[in-house]
Formats: C-alpha cells, sequence, structure tokens
C-alpha cells in the first residue's frame, strides 16, 4: 500500500502552506500538473528548488492517460504527489486519480490550497452563502457556441444567487474578461432570455495571487469598451445575482 | 433573349480509344475559333459595347463552336468530359450542365462497358444522345466487309445501342430517343479521315457505302479527301445536333426534375423549368482550372437568371457568400468579358476561389433553401495512393503549388500531407488515373517527381453485431455507450448514391431506409449523422443532460475516428453506430473536444474489434474481348491475380470476357495481358466495388500496411480501447 497526495499549492508561493510542504518532501515521486491554472511564480523548477526534490512536469495527457502509469508506481510501493497550483480538487478532474487509486487499495490524501474559486468568493465581499453553480466560458468550437454558461447564470440568477465565470485557456491563450463578456453579450442577443445585460456590474478578478493582482466591480459596458486598465490574464468573473443584500451592495461599491 | 434556341449544349462520350479527342478535335478544327461579333448575333448577347478582352487558352473546360445550318447561327457548346474510365465520376458532373450528347463507337470493336457505362450515366441525367458510329475505314480496311456485310455491323451496333436506350432511358423517352438511321440521328464515319454522314445527308449529297469502300480500295488517297470534302465530319455532327439535341429553354423543362437534388417548389426551381433570365441566379460549375493569369476559372452552365459582374452568389456546398468578379463566354477556346450571361448558356467565372467542380451557386436571398445540383458526398472514392518528391529538391514548393492546382482542377485526385513523415501523398482512383495525373504535372507543371511504389487503399468494416460497450474520456467524467454493427448493403447503396444524405429531411430519410433498407423506422428516424464514407450515427437516447451542447463535438469525433479504423488506420465503411446511453460533465471545460474525441473512439473501436473485423479491398471490374483460341491464355493470367470471371460471350469472332479483379493485383495487370496474347486482348476497367479481403492472407494484409505505416506490430485487442 502507497499514499497518493493531491496537493494543492495555492496560487503562488506566498500560499504554499507548512502542511503541503511536508507532503510534498514526503513523495518519492512528484508530479506537477501543468495544465489546469496558472500562477506568476510557480512551475517545476520553482517548486524543484522549494523543497529539493526532482519534480516532473505532467501534461493533462500523462494525468489522463498516463493513468496507468501514476497506478504502477502506487503499486510498487513508492509514495506519489500530485502538486496543482490553487486546489487539487476544486475545478479540476483529479478525483478520479483518487477514487482508482482508493480502489487499488492505496491511502489517498488531499491537501487542500487556496484556490481562485476561494480566493474570488473572499476578494469579492459577497455572500459565500449565495453561490450557485459554477461554469466556464469556453471557445467556440468549430464555430458552435456552448450556451452552457448562459443557462448556468439564467438558472443561478433566477434562484437569487451569484455564478463564478472561469474562462478557456485553448493551446496556452487564456481567455481574457472582455473575450469571455462578449460571448456571453452574444448569447445574450442570440437567446434574448434576458439573463444579462450591458448594465450589470461584474466582478473581474485578474491575476489573483500575483503581486499585480486586481480586483474591480464594474459594469458589463465597462469592460466591454475597453476604457478599463484590465491586468494581462489569467481573469476570473463574478456575476453576482440581481437582487443583491444592502450590505453586498456597498461592498462591492469598494471595488470600484 | 430569344436567341438562346439557337445555343446547344453537348459533350462527346466514349469508350477509351473509341475516338472522343480525335473527333472533338475535327469539330474544332473545322469551326475554327468564332468571332464575337457571330457568336453575339447567335446569343443575342448585348456585351459587343464591351472591350474586348481575350482570355488565356488553358486546357480548354468547354469550347464553343460557330456552325449555320439553313441559314441560320448557332452556338454549340462542347463541354470536355474527361476521357479515361477512372475518371468517371467527372463524366455524371459534365453531363449535368448538358442537353445531348455525342456517343461515340468504335465500329470494330462495337459497344463496351464504358460506353454502356456513359450512355447509362447519359439517360440517367436526361441527356440525349446522338451516335457516332466511328472508324468505318477500318471496316473496309481490317476486316474488309462487302457494303452488305457492312451495313450489317453498323446495324447491329445501333441495335445494341437501342437496347440499351430501352433499358436505361425513362418511358417517356425511349421511343423518340431511340437511335434512327432513317431519322438521321446517327452518323457513320472516321473521324480521323474527317469524313461522315447521316442517311438523310448522305441522300443528299449522292453518297453510299459503296463510294467508302472505294476510297479505301484503293492506293490513291485523294479518294479519300474528296470524301472528306463532299461529307465533312465536322457538318455532319453539327447538323446532327443541331436538329436532335434541343435548346436549353426546351430542355430545362424536362431536365430539372431530374437533375435537381432538394426542393422542388420554390421561385428558383420554376424559374429554372423556365430558364427565365429575369428569375433568381442558379448556376452549376462543372469545372475548376487554375489559369496562370487569370487565377482560379469556374466553368459552369447558368440554369436560371443572369449573371453579371459584381453580384453575390451564395455557394451551396462550400457554404459561403462570394462575388463574382468577372464573367465570360467560351468562344473557339478563349474567354471574352462579357456584361451578362443569361440562363441556357455555358459561362466562365471570375472570383469563385471557394468553389470546387460540382458546386451549386445561387442567389443568396435563396440561401436557406434545401437544394443543389450535387451534394458534396458524390466525391468518388480514391483507390491508389503514391507518396511523392520532386527530382529536384528546389522544386519542391512548386510541386506543392502544382499539385494543389492539380487537385482543384481535378476533384477525384486526392493531395494529403503525411504528418509524420512529411511525404505528400497522391490519391485517385485507379493505378492510370494517378499515371496520368503525375503525367499532367509533368507536361503541363514541369515538375518532375520521384514516386514510391503505389499503394493500394482500403477500407476497414465488420460483419457482425457488437455488444454495447463503454468509452471513457480521459478524465474519466464523459461516457458514452456505444454498439456497433454493419450496415446492409441496401443502406450502404443508397448512401454511395447520393440517395440518402446527411442533410435531407429526416422523415424522407427514415421512410425510405423503411422501405428500401428494412430499417426499423424509429431508429432510422434518429440517424443524426452520416459521413464519407458510408458511416451512420444514430442517437437512440433521450433525456440526457449536456448531449445536446455536445453533439457537434460528438459527431466530429465520429467522423474523425471513421477516417482511420482500429486495424490499420484505414478508413472505416459501412458501419451503423448506435449511441445508447452517454454520462456528460456538467462544465464545458471538461467535456472539450480532447475529451470527448477520445471516448467516442474508444467506444467505437472496442466494439469494433469484436464484431469479426476485416478490410474490405477496391475489386476492378473488367471487360476483355480476345480471339476465341486465346481464352486460356488470359483466364490463366485472372486466375494468378486472384481474378474471377463473371460471364464469357462470342462477339463476332472474338470472345468478350468480364471478369473482376482485386485493384491490389492490377499494377502489372496490362503489361500481362498484353504478354499472354501477344497484344491481342483490348479491355476496359472500371471500378467494380469493396469487397472483404479473404481471410487466408487478411492478417498478413494488415501487417503489411501496419509495417509500412511503422504502427506496433502487435493487433490492437478490445481491451486497448478499454479502462
Ligand atoms: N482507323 C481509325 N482510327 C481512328 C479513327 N479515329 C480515331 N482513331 C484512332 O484511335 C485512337 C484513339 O483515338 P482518340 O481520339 O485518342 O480516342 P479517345 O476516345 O479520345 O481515347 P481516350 O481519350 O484515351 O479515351 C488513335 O490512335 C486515333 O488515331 C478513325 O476514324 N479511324
Ligand atoms: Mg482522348
Amino acid at each position: 500500500m502507497s499514499y497518493l497526495y493531491l496537493v494543492g499549492l495555492g496560487l503562488s508561493k506566498r500560499f504554499l502552506t507548512k502542511k503541503a510542504m511536508d507532503y510534498l518532501k514526503d513523495s518519492d515521486l512528484i508530479y506537477f500538473d501543468t495544465y489546469t491554472s496558472f500562477s506568476c511564480d510557480l512551475s517545476a523548477e520553482s517548486l524543484e528548488e522549494l523543497i529539493g526534490k526532482r519534480v516532473i512536469p505532467a501534461t493533462r495527457a500523462l494525468l489522463e492517460t498516463g493513468f496507468k502509469e501514476i497506478m504502477s508506481h502506487l503499486e510498487s510501493g513508492k509514495n506519489v504527489a500530485i502538486a496543482s497550483v490553487g486546489d487539487p480538487v476544486i475545478a479540476t478532474t483529479h478525483v478520479s486519480l483518487a477514487v482508482e487509486a482508493k480502489n487499488r487499495g492505496h491511502e489517498v490524501v488531499v491537501v487542500p490550497g487556496v484556490s481562485v474559486h476561494c480566493y474570488i468568493i473572499s476578494k469579492s465581499m459577497l455572500s459565500s452563502y449565495k453561490f450557485g453553480r459554477s461554469v466556464t466560458v469556453v471557445y467556440p468550437y468549430n464555430d458552435v457556441i456552448d450556451y452552457a454558461p448562459y443557462y448556468v447564470v439564467k438558472e443561478n440568477r433566477e434562484h437569487g444567487l451569484h455564478t463564478i465565470v472561469y474562462l478557456d485557456v485553448k493551446d496556452g491563450k487564456f481567455m481574457d474578461a472582455r473575450e469571455a463578456l462578449t460571448y456571453l453579450m452574444k448569447m445574450e442577443e442570440k437567446r434574448k432570455e434576458n439573463v444579462i445585460s450591458r448594465e450589470d456590474v461584474v466582478v473581474v478578478g485578474q491575476r489573483l495571487g500575483c503581486d499585480d493582482e486586481k480586483v474591480i466591480a464594474k459594469t458589463v459596458k465597462d469592460v466591454l469598451e475597453g476604457n478599463l486598465d484590465l491586468s494581462p490574464p489569467p481573469h476570473i468573473i463574478i456575476i453576482p445575482a440581481r437582487n443583491l443584500h444592502y450590505m453586498e451592495v456597498e461592498a462591492l461599491k469598494c471595488l470600484h | 433573349m430569344k436567341n438562346r434556341e439557337r445555343v446547344r449544349n453537348i459533350g462527346i462520350i466514349a469508350h477509351v480509344d473509341h475516338g472522343k479527342t480525335t473527333t472533338s478535335d475535327q469539330l474544332l478544327a473545322a469551326s475554327g475559333i468564332i468571332s464575337p461579333k457571330v457568336a453575339g448575333e447567335a446569343l443575342a448577347l448585348d456585351y459587343l459595347s464591351v472591350e474586348q478582352q481575350r482570355g488565356i487558352t488553358v486546357k480548354a473546360a468547354n469550347v464553343s463552336l460557330y456552325h449555320e445550318f439553313e441559314n441560320k447561327g448557332y452556338v454549340i457548346n462542347l463541354i470536355d468530359t474527361p476521357g479515361h474510365v477512372d475518371f468517371s465520376g467527372r463524366v455524371t458532373r459534365s453531363l449535368r450542365a448538358l442537353d445531348g450528347s455525342i456517343v461515340v463507337v468504335d465500329a470494330v470493336e462495337g459497344v463496351m462497358t464504358q460506353t454502356e457505362t456513359v450512355l447509362r450515366q447519359s439517360l440517367e441525367e436526361r441527356v440525349r444522345p446522338i451516335l457516332f458510329v466511328n472508324k468505318v475505314d477500318r471496316l473496309v480496311k481490317e476486316l474488309k466487309l462487302g457494303p452488305q456485310e457492312m451495313m450489317q455491323k453498323l446495324l447491329d451496333i445501333i441495335k445494341e445501342v437501342n437496347n440499351l436506350i430501352d433499358m436505361y432511358a425513362e418511358p417517356e423517352f425511349k421511343e423518340k430517343w431511340m437511335i434512327n438511321p432513317t431519322a438521321g440521328n446517327v452518323v457513320f464515319g472516321s473521324a480521323k479521315d474527317k469524313w461522315g454522314f447521316s442517311i438523310p445527308i448522305a441522300q443528299k449529297k449522292g453518297v453510299n457505302m459503296k463510294n467508302v469502300i472505294d476510297a479505301y480500295s484503293t492506293t490513291d488517297k485523294s479518294k479519300i479527301e474528296e470524301l472528306a470534302n463532299t461529307v465533312p465530319i465536322h457538318e455532319a455532327l453539327l447538323e446532327t445536333v443541331i436538329k436532335f439535341v434541343p435548346n436549353p429553354i426546351e430542355a430545362q423543362k424536362y431536365r430539372i426534375p431530374k437533375i435537381w437534388k432538394g426542393d422542388m417548389d420554390n421561385e428558383l426551381v420554376k424559374s429554372m423549368l423556365n430558364a427565365d433570365p429575369n428569375g433568381p441566379v442558379v448556376m452549376m460549375i462543372t469545372d475548376m482550372k487554375v489559369d496562370p493569369h487569370a487565377g482560379l476559372v469556374a466553368t459552369g452552365r447558368v440554369f436560371s437568371g443572369t449573371l453579371r459582374p459584381g453580384a453575390e452568389v451564395w455557394l451551396v456546398n462550400a457554404k459561403t457568400s462570394q462575388k463574382i468578379l468577372q464573367v465570360s463566354l467560351y468562344m473557339g477556346q478563349f474567354r471574352e468579358l462579357a456584361n451578362e450571361i443569361p440562363a441556357g448558356n455555358i459561362a466562365a467565372v471570375l472570383g469563385l476561389d471557394k468553389a470546387r467542380a460540382g458546386e451549386t451557386l445561387i442567389d443568396p436571398r435563396f440561401k436557406d433553401l434545401q437544394g443543389s445540383f450535387e451534394s458534396l458526398h458524390y466525391v468518388s472514392e480514391p483507390v491508389v495512393t503514391v507518396a511523392v518528391e520532386p527530382k529536384n529538391p528546389k522544386d519542391l514548393t512548386r510541386m506543392i503549388d502544382s499539385l494543389r492546382k492539380l487537385s482543384i482542377e481535378d476533384p477525384n485526385l486526392h493531395i494529403k500531407i503525411n504528418e509524420e513523415t512529411g511525404e505528400y501523398l497522391i490519391s485517385g482512383m485507379g493505378f492510370l488515373h494517378v499515371e496520368v495525373s503525375l503525367q499532367l504535372l509533368k507536361d503541363y507543371y514541369g515538375v518532375e517527381v520521384i514516386t514510391s511504389p503505389p499503394i493500394v487503399v482500403y477500407r476497414e468494416s465488420i460483419r457482425a453485431k457488437s455488444q454495447v460497450f463503454e468509452g471513457k474520456s480521459p478524465n474519466k467524467h464523459n461516457k458514452f455507450y456505444i454498439s456497433v454493427e454493419p450496415l446492409n448493403n441496401e443502406t450502404i447503396e443508397l448512401i454511395a448514391s447520393g440517395t440518402i444524405k446527411e442533410d435531407m429531411d429526416a422523415k424522407e430519410m427514415a421512410k425510405m431506409l423503411r422501405d428500401k433498407a428494412e430499417w426499423d423506422y424509429e431508429e432510422a428516424k434518429r440517424i443524426v449523422a452520416i459521413d464519407e464514407n458510408v458511416n451512420v450515427f444514430v442517437d437512440m437516447t433521450s433525456g440526457i443532460q449536456h448531449l445536446r451542447e455536445i453533439m457537434d463535438t460528438l459527431l466530429q469525433g465520429f467522423r474523425l475516428a471513421m477516417r482511420e479504423g482500429p486495424l490499420a488506420h484505414e478508413p472505416v465503411r459501412g458501419l451503423k453506430i448506435v449511441l445508447h446511453d452517454a454520462v456528460i460533465h456538467e462544465d464545458p471545460a471538461h467535456r472539450g473536444p480532447a475529451q470527448i474525441f477520445p471516448a467516442v473512439r474508444n467506444a467505437i473501436f472496442a466494439g469494433f474489434l469484436t464484431a469479426r473485423p476485416t478490410l474490405l479491398e477496391p475489386i476492378q471490374k473488367l471487360d476483355i474481348r480476345v480471339p476465341m483460341d486465346l481464352i486460356g491464355n488470359v483466364t490463366a493470367v485472372l486466375t494468378r491475380k486472384r481474378g474471377k470471371v463473371l460471364n464469357m460471350s462470342q462477339v463476332g469472332n472474338a470472345a468478350r470476357i468480364l471478369a473482376e479483379i482485386p485493384v491490389s493485383e492490377s499494377y502489372e495487370l496490362a503489361s500481362e495481358l498484353r504478354g499472354a496474347t501477344g497484344g491481342k486482348a483490348f479491355w476496359g476497367t472500371e471500378f467494380s466495388r469493396w469487397a472483404p479481403v479473404p481471410d487466408s492472407i487478411l492478417v498478413d494484409v494488415i501487417m503489411k500496411i501496419r509495417e509500412r505505416k511503422g504502427l506496433p506490430k502487435e493487433l490492437p485487442k478490445p481491451e486497448d480501447f478499454l479502462s
């Protein structure tokens, strides 16, 4: 029996917990998940420096189709860590690895880290009780737009809930807030179900966890018209519920 | 534009070597280049005021001939129909733009397979055939027939042609289109020696078969010239065409219902039926040529409306609109700019670089209407591939450019880059097609290439029904439950012939499949995709969350999987793929193509490998004529090459052998047949069908392909696609 550690590193070096470091040091093999998230200063190399051990950059293909490789290491008695920027489980799909390892009789330890998800909730100062399902705006595939984000926001807003909107990464390019809102407005134009308007205030998080991070609350119109100074991506968006608590209204004003 | 009554749109069709090229050369030489003025009068076009600009002669897609008959001028558009049997897909396309065809038959060889094929195609497109029995000189010089025997021989050929017309023509045309020597819709002659006549012409000019026999029975060549002067071949053919081929206005009335595929009850179709020059534009592109000066030139038939430069048109197959930059008419072999070209004519158009041969152009106002002259499905299946590289490495860019041009001009020629090896692959419809294309590359573009040995293309298929298999995405969050089974022959036939198409009305498709191919109506209604290799995807699920959002990705994954099967990465053919159930991640980020593609593929391939998988090989039909005493020599060659004799009959003093042979065995066939018969065998070939590779050599064939492609040496197992 071996251990599989799913280790959350937080958003940047300064978020690394003692606990995360301990588990990494205890591992025989460390994979660094290079595809699910972005950090301004965490990489396989910088991690190697911090813990003084070899760190293997793991692409999506390795973590997904190389499944068997990871299992065979566990089988041969090695403890394996998979280190992810942010949190190892929130908004990624490593759960399947954990389940498989557990089924084969290994121990699985999840070490939570600060993820953009928690981070933006906190920074927005919106009520954490009122978040609905999150969703990703993805680049159209073959010119076909996936309307899921539109309907998730719709459903949440119908129930008075906020929506965290993640943005797609495609071939190393991050979608920025302007692109994402443009897609959402396009969906509104097509479906006309009154889900989002140019006057709505949205929260845009930029480069969260980095030294040049920004969190602002502005109207969709402001973001789209481009007279705002947005930091370069990655970005994340919150589309708040329509009927905000008066305290939330005040809180968002602080982000103007 | 009342003078469109003096336009004829025709083509020449024939079995290989029966004299198509010689005949068109005669027509061309004799009528020369018509002057725009003359053509203008005949076409009643007002472009004469425009500055006259001369086009450049390319391998002309079309030539316009001028002929006076009974004191009236006529313009005869002669559209190029390709010669070799391997290109026969293009024959149908050319025919669609024509109203009449000259069927050339060699007087000695008589009706051959390809004669039958092209005549059948002509009738199926409601193109009225005129018969030209060519090489009559051979009857005298080689067979030494007397007048009586000669007449008998010619009547035999006419009878054989009429049998075919009787067999393939639709009831309302049978009587009317029969070849009748007294009426004069058959010409006898020699294209090479430039003479020819129909019975009425012969009577008018006082010529008979006796004169023909005399002309060839002396060493005095002037007798033949005399004949050519009295009854010139071009006159006989053009007069016959003018008399028997309908003008475009008349022809479109009955041809449109046959050749337009799609909605019939609309303004577009109404206007085509009347060849209305004031209606919406509809045009069919029969040919794309790359002109060194003008760029891409699209040639085709205007069926409705009037073409004008500057107009936007909608390309039905390319699903895009483009602007017409220039329109021109053919004058002889040149193009002359025009202000407008009304329905019924053949036009050349610049500005349509998204179009390919077979494209349908329509007025953009009608772009949502379902219909075209030919859907993309039509493009035939290439079965032979060679890898090429330039002899001189410096020619690489030029070679790539020229190959691209060749494939634009010939949609049946496929050019592909092998991403791994960087090789350029050319695929065609047979060894000869590829050979001819390489010859063109050399003669026309001046690029010489080194080629790999030709490779025969296979298909992968199955012979049994599989259970339902679960295919998972790499992140394990998406699952598809899929089973596969072979499509029955009826279904394959309906799809391959383009009768059943992906974009047709679901109910109409379901009805047809139920009535003609034993499908369950409810299941047939759930067909959501048909790919280019004749595979069908059926969605039997209901109420699966998020399935709608990923359907396009899913079907794209299906299409990709079908391009490279699990056995040897050859295209898959003839599968029915049924989706029974699915689980799909709720967030778009976790159900993108990188997840969905492998998930569909895994389920399909796992099922595939358990369902008695096999390779299909292309089979060729052979139609051989050989002296009776050499039959044994021919059958010996065939047997050695896994060939099968289908039928044997006696024609005159020769045997006609119908046989089948795998394309993979046909590489050296020509030289071996010639060798075995001392050059006395004549034959034609044609693609016949896909057939399973015999089990005894199956594994061997698969392994050879895998080795060539650098694939692992073990056969894949179902488990490889499950996890
Ligand atoms: N004796 C005789 N030979 C002819 C006549 N017409 C054509 N030929 C010969 O027949 C051969 C084939 O003629 P083509 O005109 O090239 O035949 P084709 O039908 O265009 O052939 P493909 O393009 O290969 O299908 C040539 O050698 C011609 O010279 C004719 O009237 N009499
Ligand atoms: Mg020819």
